[in-house]
């Protein structure tokens, strides 16, 4: 199991992130993702974590308002990734974090009782948020 | 003056016929109810005076009333009716006695405390006359309240009339009366399993056995309010789960509100309120905000019936999801278990008793009637797991937006009150629109329209500022859907409407009491 976990989270860490039509976001995003796995330390790994809410927040709220509906979809979108990784939160990265983690971050899938789980599949924005946890809990 | 002067004569006719209006007892001891005081222009504007006056002869089956119209002529000049001449003299009772059970219901916002049945079955819908509440022997005296004259068999059951004025005085004479459907064979489909339940040894027995409280911490007529009013007598979005089975039957029509209906849910809503409150925030007066709101998003969701369902599978008084219930099973079950453990009495009760099944409801379509299901401990379980969820609902929105330091300063300029409205108010929404479908609008609200140093001032404006960007901002999913996102933006409002109408049926003022 140990080894299909580091093997996934190599290969996304290969993966290019998710373009949100946001050039700013996407860069960094992907340069995140490949920063993570050379972090020796947890708290390495949440400082960089942390830098990263940061300049999405900034980013975010520095914005032009948007006015037409291909901008409000941009912004919802990268307000939606966002909301995702605003809510990893841990302290220290340990196996329950990592697992009370996932279950957050699941559990903010779309509610959908004709599903077979009750829940609407995982958004590239929530996927995106789902691979960063991937890397840091590796 | 000509309309009160007709009414006044249908009123001696009905009085006369022994239709309704009062009786007159051999001891011909009299009491007026001076009528002229009320802006009535016709029956129905009468009608709730009429039932308070009835309600009052019920109580005190001594005092048969006179009705009058106009100014009180002197008690001398009364005219009674067929008193036996042996008959004591004609007593006018001073106004000081009795004065707030007369007076108050008529001047309360709306008329009912009494829900009239719509007439759609009337043959199974006649109203009958509530016996009058059994108070709890642990619960407090009421504080102030005018009390009427007590049957000789319950005198012993009642506190002595206090002095001075009273904080509950309305409830108090809705309270008293309180009517119960007579069901029928289209809507009595629980009366068996509710009198089985009602004998039983589990905390819904007790709750049952109780009666109705008065000194609830959600108020009687509210929950009779939302019970008879949110679904018609005919709406047939009800199921029915027979003990032991995972599967309801569909297409069920409103179950009868009668006394052991009416009794197991106020209680059930009163006790789990009680027991939980304290799970969903530190303080009273938090608590209370919580309680209402939570009060309204149930109305909102079922009527506060325990057996409403839909056909994609949300059941039960919070409509609880299998999403929802799975999450709770997961996130909060430990925590909800030591909180009631540790309230003890009743609470660890529920615990005991509802609380032991590994998971005590089960989350899959398969085991819907888990939901709802008497035998299975509903409405409490369904109660707990609904407050489960917004606990849980809560904690994310707090991990994620309202304790990040990003936000602080936003949040800043509300008093703690104000802002845990805020915040429950949203978490009550996000019962509709998932976690997930909440914090991408409100992200986005608080990206836009709250940059640099702006803060939130008025949690009204705020709400309507959200209800805006659910329309702008909708989450991915729900995107190009108009009719998702009119539903997930006017949650809130709805719930809110919802609230308000409860509130203003049962004559006003909070819904809870605690």
């Amino acid at each position: 199991m140990r080894r299909f976990v580091i093997i996934l989270s190599l290969l996304m860490a290969g993966t290019p992130a998710f373009a949100f039509k946001d050039a700013k976001v996407t860069e960094k995003l992907s340069s995140f993702k490949r920063e993570i796995p050379t972090f020796k330390t947890s708290s390495e790994k949440l400082d960089a974590l942390e830098k990263f809410r940061d300049f999405l927040a900034d980013h975010l709220s520095q914005m032009p308002k948007p006015k037409t509906k291909a901008q409000k979809a941009l912004f919802a979108d990268l307000n939606e990734f966002q909301a995702a990784v605003f809510s990893i939160r841990m302290d220290k990265i340990d196996q329950q974090n990592c697992r009370e983690n996932r279950e957050t971050l699941a559990s903010l899938r779309i509610p959908d009782p004709t599903q077979e789980d009750g829940k609407m599949p995982a958004t590239p924005a929530l996927q995106e948020a789902l691979s960063i946890l991937l890397l840091l809990c590796r | 003056m000509r309309t009160r002067r007709s009414f006044f004569l249908l009123l001696c006719l009905l009085s006369a016929s022994g239709f309704g209006l009062g009786r007159f007892t051999p001891a011909g001891e009299i009491q007026r109810i001076d009528l002229s005081s009320y802006q009535a222009y016709s029956l129905k504007d009468l009608m709730p005076a009429i039932e308070a006056a009835v309600g009052q002869i019920e109580r005190a089956e001594k005092i048969p009333v006179v009705l009058s119209v106009g100014p009180t002529p002197p008690s001398s000049d009364q005219p009674v009716p067929a008193i036996p001449v042996e008959a004591p003299p004609i007593v006018v009772v001073p106004e000081t006695t009795v004065p707030e059970q007369v007076e108050v219901t008529p001047t309360l916002p709306t008329p009912p405390a009494v829900v009239v049945e719509e007439p759609t079955l009337p043959a199974e819908t006649t109203v009958r006359p509530a016996p009058r509440p059994e108070r709890e022997a642990a619960a407090p005296p009421l504080e102030s309240v005018p009390r009427p004259m007590p049957r000789p068999d319950r005198i012993t059951e009642q506190a002595p009339a206090p002095e001075g004025t009273c904080d509950n005085c309305a409830e108090h004479v809705r309270m008293s009366s309180l009517r119960y459907m007579e069901c029928g064979s289209r809507n009595n489909y629980l009366e068996t399993e509710l009198a089985g339940i009602k004998s039983g040894n589990t905390i819904l027995g007790t709750l049952m056995r109780r009666g109705p409280r008065e000194n609830a911490a959600i108020k009687a007529s509210c929950v009779k309010a939302g019970l008879e009013t949110v679904f018609g007598a005919n709406s047939s979005t009800f199921v029915n789960c027979a003990p032991g089975k995972n599967t309801p039957a569909t297409g069920k029509r409103r179950a009868c509100v009668s006394e052991n209906y009416f009794t197991l849910t106020h209680n059930t809503i009163d006790l789990v309120s009680r027991c939980m409150a304290p799970y969903l925030s530190p303080n009273k007066a938090d608590q209370r905000t919580d309680l209402r709101l939570l009060l309204g998003l149930m109305a909102q969701e079922s009527g506060l019936h325990f057996n409403a369902g839909n056909g994609s599978g949300a059941s039960g008084m919070g409509q609880l999801t299998q999403d929802a219930i799975d999450a709770v099973n997961r996130l909060e079950m430990t925590n909800i278990r030591t909180h009631l453990a540790q309230q003890g009495g009743d609470c660890a009760k529920l615990a005991t008793d509802l609380m032991q099944g590994r998971p005590p409801m089960r989350g899959g379509l398969t085991y819907r009637c888990d939901r709802m299901s008497l035998s299975r401990g509903n409405p409490a379980l369904n109660l707990i797991y609904t407050m489960g969820n917004l606990k849980l609902s809560k904690r994310q929105l707090e991990r994620s937006i309202f304790d990040d330091n990003r936000y602080k300063d936003v949040f800043a300029g509300l008093s703690t009150s104000e802002r845990n409205r805020l915040e429950t108010a949203i978490v009550v929404w996000s019962h509709n629109t998932g976690v997930g479908g909440m914090q991408t609008p409100l992200t986005a609200l608080l990206n836009s329209s709250y940059r640099g140093k702006k803060r939130i001032t008025d949690v009204n404006a705020f709400l309507a500022e959200l209800k805006q960007a659910h329309r702008d901002y909708p989450h991915s999913v729900y995107r190009g859907k108009a009719h998702a996102i009119r539903e997930k933006s006017g949650y809130y409002s709805a719930v809110s409407q919802r609230l308000s109408d409860i509130e203003k049926h049962a004559g006003g003022g909070s819904c809870v009491a605690l």
